[in-house]
């Protein structure tokens, strides 16, 4: 795991072992209920059934044990779902998720509660995670006692080394989440996912609401805890440089959908898809000087109307007729590197 | 040349049970006609405190207690409030970072810019509505004739955010105070934003602050950047010249600490410890508790250095120095 840690670059992508968190086409769908005048009216034909917010469509990818998959894309492309799914929080609509290679039908309970436990989840803003009138010890040391790892009375000695190792005072695990900084405050949250030994961290725009230097601590720590305790990471950030800097491999969502998937260093030096040229093109960069913005056109189109055929056409550059009629596949375009675009058929 | 903007010794306290927050702290800033300037700092470094105090918008218990603000020569600290609602929206205009503080949600576009010209100009409805229809055309809008019906929430957030910058520009104003505009935006709608902002104030020659944390966004838009660090610029100069070669500590730590590129994967070098509380700065340089090359003499106000035209960091020991002529 240390050895796969410090060169990050050389993930395996033909591992022997099934991978540790695997999807296949699994999708998501979000209905509002209707009430019951509704119900009756859409059963009479008067009213049309509620829309589908198609928030994951068919999404297939597997991260090895380990590794760091960056999840990337715009606000309302699924991303966040997606980590959901995977964490648990969310049951899905459809599709299969395989833990340690073993689909979810057969998995034993012993099975079901290690899927469950070992994958925890880090929120953007960890204030709104933890409960104001709760001391940040008990926050830390509830799940683990919960869950039966540990013995009531054991629990403070293991929210001390967990806030230790977070780099947090064990003294302060008396006090409450308002008494911290925004920083610390994320470290409690760590803290408190890594209190069940999860072996998977799903990272929810972690370090998205930290100010730059404290961003800069947040990340080292996250390095840290994956090179001691070999911790899987789903990375899920609409920030590029944090993205390029801890991630593995990398997968660009649009619209419910990979676009593209594939090694974080050769995605970034040579984009194959429309819209991961079109993002990595847009964020500006620090040493790049000034420059002239010539931006993508049009808007991001509503998940709860994807337009047909390719998602994209509606603000691709390179868009034919073909894109507005049929939706392109995730084909491999380079070993270990594929992408969902009909420009790649052309060739 | 004489400058539109000039801030001296800029001092904004707020007053509060725990004491008073110094959130501006002798601040010194000229803007000329025309350029583009950029304001860096993290959260606490009074960089919007700052741009609020220009427009007379510090609410108790916040106070600008020290300084001068003069605005094409004229005093804006202690000036007449119905001057400053005069200056306000037609010379000077600001833009925030959720349009939803310029918008309010129960009109439509229509009946809010309509009005917003109406405030400064005696000029008919119809006219008014006929330049509200062409400012949102001017910023991207599609459709403007339509869309001015709508309700803010009927835009999306990077729409909402061109129809404020709109209503920014519907007086041609001198001078445009930007606090974090695209922060919420997504990137591919950042670039939009950023490329309608510098077509508009290459097309109308105004004179653009612009209030971020984020180094990249201001080195690809600005000019000058000035870097902010409780309540005071630390670093000042042409945007490439400070990202390539920063002479402030705080500066340097902040560019180490941007995660991306050569060094992808290596722990990233940290600024250790927190942003101070201003209600208790350390005398002399504000920065030295975190500062890697400290020395006794931090304990003392730091000189302004000037190292090139242009060009100054306030620091005993800058990491750029004059080069000897």
């Amino acid at each position: 795991m240390t050895a796969l840690a410090s060169t990050p670059a050389a993930a395996p992508f033909a591992q022997v072992q099934a991978p540790h968190l695997e999807v296949r086409g699994v999708t998501k769908h979000f209905v509002r209920k209707p009430d019951v005048v509704e119900r009756a009216a859409i059963a009479l034909g008067l009213l049309p059934p509620p829309p589908v917010l198609r928030a994951v469509d068919g999404v297939s990818f597997a991260v090895a044990r380990g590794e760091a998959l960056g999840l990337v894309g715009e606000s309302g492309c699924g991303k966040s779902t997606l980590g959901r799914l995977l964490a648990g929080v969310h049951e899905k609509t459809a599709g299969d998720f395989l833990f340690e290679g073993m689909e979810e039908a057969r998995w034993d309970a012993a099975r079901a509660k290690r899927a469950r436990l070992e994958v925890q989840m880090i929120f953007q803003d960890p204030m709104s995670s933890l409960n104001p009138r709760k001391r940040v010890g008990a926050a830390i040391g509830e799940a683990p006692v919960a869950h039966g790892l540990v013995s009531r009375r054991e629990r403070d000695e293991l929210v001390a080394g967990l806030m230790r190792e977070v780099g947090l005072d064990p003294s302060y695990m008396r006090r409450y989440p308002h008494q911290f900084s925004g920083g610390q405050r994320q470290r409690i949250g760590i803290a408190r996912a890594l209190a069940v030994s999860p072996a998977a961290l799903v990272c929810d725009e972690a370090v998205a609401a930290l100010d730059v230097s404290i961003q800069a601590q947040i990340l080292n720590l996250f390095m840290d805890l994956r090179e001691r305790r070999g911790l899987t990471y789903l990375f899920i950030s609409h920030d590029l440089g944090v993205v390029e800097h801890i991630t593995d491999r990398v997968a660009i969502m649009y619209l419910g959908r990979i676009v593209e998937i594939g090694p974080t260093p050769e995605i970034f030096a040579a984009p194959a898809h429309p819209y991961t040229r079109a993002l990595l093109a847009e964020a500006p960069r620090v040493g790049q000087g000034r420059r002239v913005y010539a931006p993508l056109t049009g808007e991001i189109p509503s998940p709860l109307a994807p337009p047909p055929g390719c998602a994209f056409h509606t603000r691709c550059p390179r868009a034919f007729a073909r894109c507005r009629e049929e939706a392109p596949v995730l084909d491999d375009v380079a070993p270990g590197r594929a992408a969902a675009c009909h420009l790649d058929d052309q060739a | 040349m004489s400058a539109l903007l000039e801030i001296t010794g800029l001092e904004t306290h707020f007053h509060t049970r725990a004491g008073v927050v110094r959130a501006v702290d002798g601040l010194d800033l000229a803007v000329r006609a025309g350029e583009i300037v950029g304001i860096v700092g993290e959260s606490g470094s009074g960089k919007s405190v700052a741009s609020f105090s220009v427009l007379g918008l510090v609410d108790p218990p916040g106070r600008i207690v020290a300084g001068s603000i003069r605005f094409r020569g004229e005093e804006l600290v202690g000036a007449d409030p119905a001057r400053l609602r005069r200056l306000r929206g037609r010379e000077i205009a600001m833009i925030f970072q959720d349009p939803l503080m310029t918008l309010t949600p129960v009109l439509r576009i229509e009946t809010q810019m309509v009005e917003a010209i109406r405030a400064h100009e005696r000029v008919s409805a119809k006219a008014a509505r006929a330049r509200a229809i062409e400012a949102l055309a001017r910023v991207g809008i599609p459709a403007p004739a339509e869309r001015i019906r709508a309700y803010p929430h009927q835009f999306s957030g990077g729409m909402r955010q061109r129809v404020a910058i709109a209503i920014a520009l519907l007086h041609s104003p001198a001078l445009i105070l930007a606090d974090e505009p695209t922060t919420a935006l997504d990137v591919t709608i950042q670039g939009q934003i950023l490329y309608e902002m510098q077509r508009l104030v290459a097309e109308t020659g105004a004179a653009l602050v612009w209030v971020s944390h984020d180094l990249a966004v201001v080195e690809s838009l600005a000019d000058r950047v000035c870097v902010m660090y409780a309540g005071r610029i630390v670093e000042e100069g042409p945007a490439e010249e400070v990202v390539a070669a920063p002479a402030h500590p705080y500066t340097r730590g902040l560019l180490d600490s941007l995660p991306g590129g050569a060094l992808a994967g290596a722990r990233l070098r940290q600024i250790p410890g927190m942003t101070p509380s201003l209600l208790d700065l350390p005398p002399g340089c504000p920065f030295a508790p975190r500062c890697p090359i400290a020395t006794a003499a931090c304990a003392s106000e730091p000189p302004i250095v000037a190292i090139a035209p242009g060009r100054s960091v306030r620091c005993h020991a800058p990491l750029v120095r004059q080069e000897a002529a």
